[in-house]
């Protein structure tokens, strides 16, 4: 038993690939302990040791509360990941998975064998990439008002009723043009750069603070891509870009990620026959 | 965000800021049961919470934006003083239509007549980014998509 040897450490788990699959040559979370294999028949899930009193709720607590660190656990987690699916297929872990040592790990591979496969099978030869797509409001409302030419003017005296409600409901008429226009935009873009995928997920989209960028996002999606048809989803998204770009709707692109919302899966409460 | 410190793979792509690792590696992807694991709770916990540690409750309350609170861990006062600014801003939309239908004689009414018929308004939750929630749970974005899906389900 390797956890005798190692009573302080447990074993990080990052995700699950087919066996044989090449390790990368980088650190683990926490400890920046080397990455390595525990192989199962057909699997091996990617790991690296961790020492188990790093994973109280106490010093998670600690963490939480610490952005720098929360960020440097983060990355780290995901820079493991992307090293990963930069040669091959994985199927993502959450974060803070951690066994006592590599025979546990060795026994989940074992009892969800089936159900693993099968989700590798999923994602076999593809890569999750990110679509955000912003809109500038000032730029879509200017969109909306040239195609307006009756507009009211904007230095119509104000205080005389009608000029004053018609200017005031003709504005509202505007933001509420824009913001159909931005969504019909963001829509389009979706059922497109969806066409160029295997699978395709929604998130919520951020808010400014999050995203960092004070156009509001208007979507927030991932995209399921085979390797070999990364040049055709590029292909769409540049046709998209040129489409839309012009009217204000901006497209922004992340990855290649694991295929985090395409390995959606509790195996909690499940154990293959 | 610090994301400067991680190589671009592309030319093409933006490096990936912190709340788009978070989405992911905290939300998304295989759960097991882990010998050592924040269990789905905690996870959950942990998610709220760090999703205020990047938007700071002063920073939320100044924009006026409550998008965190809509969350079932914060349905509290806080949820319900919103839902209540909520109500009030419907309402006084609602008069300032009506004073205008005064003034012009008339010639806003179909404006007022428009707006989700009685009540529409005060069913629909904001949770943020665009998006609005149903009595039933469901989430649709774009206030005028929301309003027309409140209406079909009447």
């Amino acid at each position: 038993m390797t956890g005798n040897a190692r009573a302080a450490h447990g074993c990080y788990v990052y995700g699950v690939a087919p066996a044989g699959a090449a390790v990368p040559g980088i650190g683990g979370i926490m400890s920046g302990e080397p990455v390595r294999a525990v192989v199962h028949g057909d699997l091996q899930a990617v790991v690296s040791p961790v020492e188990l009193d790093t994973f109280t709720e106490e010093r998670l607590a600690e963490m939480v509360a610490d952005r720098d660190r929360l960020e440097a656990a983060a990355r780290a987690h995901e820079a493991v990941l992307s090293a990963v699916i930069d040669n091959g297929d994985l199927v993502p872990l959450r974060f803070g998975t951690v066994y006592r040592d590599e025979s546990a790990v060795a026994e989940l591979l074992a009892a969800s064998e089936r159900t693993l496969l099968a989700a590798l099978g999923r994602v076999r030869g593809a890569r999750e990439w990110g679509v955000k797509v912003f809109g500038d409001t000032d730029a879509l409302s200017e969109a909306v008002r040239a195609s307006h030419p009756d507009a009211p003017q904007p230095d119509a005296a104000t205080g005389q009723g009608t000029a004053y409600f018609q200017r005031k409901r003709f504005e509202r008429t505007v933001a509420g043009e824009a913001e159909q226009l931005g969504l019909a935009a963001a829509r389009d873009s979706h059922e497109r750069l969806a066409a160029a995928a295997q699978a395709a997920a929604l998130s919520d989209p951020q808010p400014p603070e999050l995203s960092g960028r004070a156009d509001r996002m208007l979507l927030n999606a991932s995209y399921l891509v085979r390797r070999d048809e990364e040049d055709t989803f590029a292909r769409a998204l540049a046709a998209v870009r040129d489409d839309h770009e012009p009217r204000g709707v901006s497209a922004e692109l992340t990855g290649p990620w694991a295929p985090h919302h395409f390995a959606d899966l509790d195996l909690t409460e499940r154990v293959d026959a | 965000m610090t994301s400067d410190q991680l190589p671009t793979q592309r030319p093409t792509t933006a490096p990936a800021n912190l709340a788009d690792v978070l989405e992911r590696i905290l939300d998304k992807g295989l759960v097991v049961a882990g010998d050592i694991r924040i269990d789905l709770m905690g996870i959950e916990l942990l998610t709220i919470k760090i999703r205020l540690l990047l938007v700071s409750a002063d920073k939320a309350e100044e924009l006026g934006m409550a998008w965190w609170r809509n969350d079932p861990y914060f349905t509290g006062e806080e949820a319900e003083i919103e839902r209540e600014n909520q109500r009030l801003r419907e309402r006084l939309a609602r008069l300032e239509a009506l004073v205008g239908e005064h003034e012009n004689g008339g010639e806003a009414r179909d404006e007022a007549g428009s707006n989700g018929g009685q009540g529409g308004a005060q069913q629909l939750t904001q949770l943020g980014g665009g998006w609005w929630q149903l009595p039933s749970g469901e989430r649709v974005q774009g206030r005028e998509r929301a309003e027309a899906a409140l209406r079909e389900r009447a």
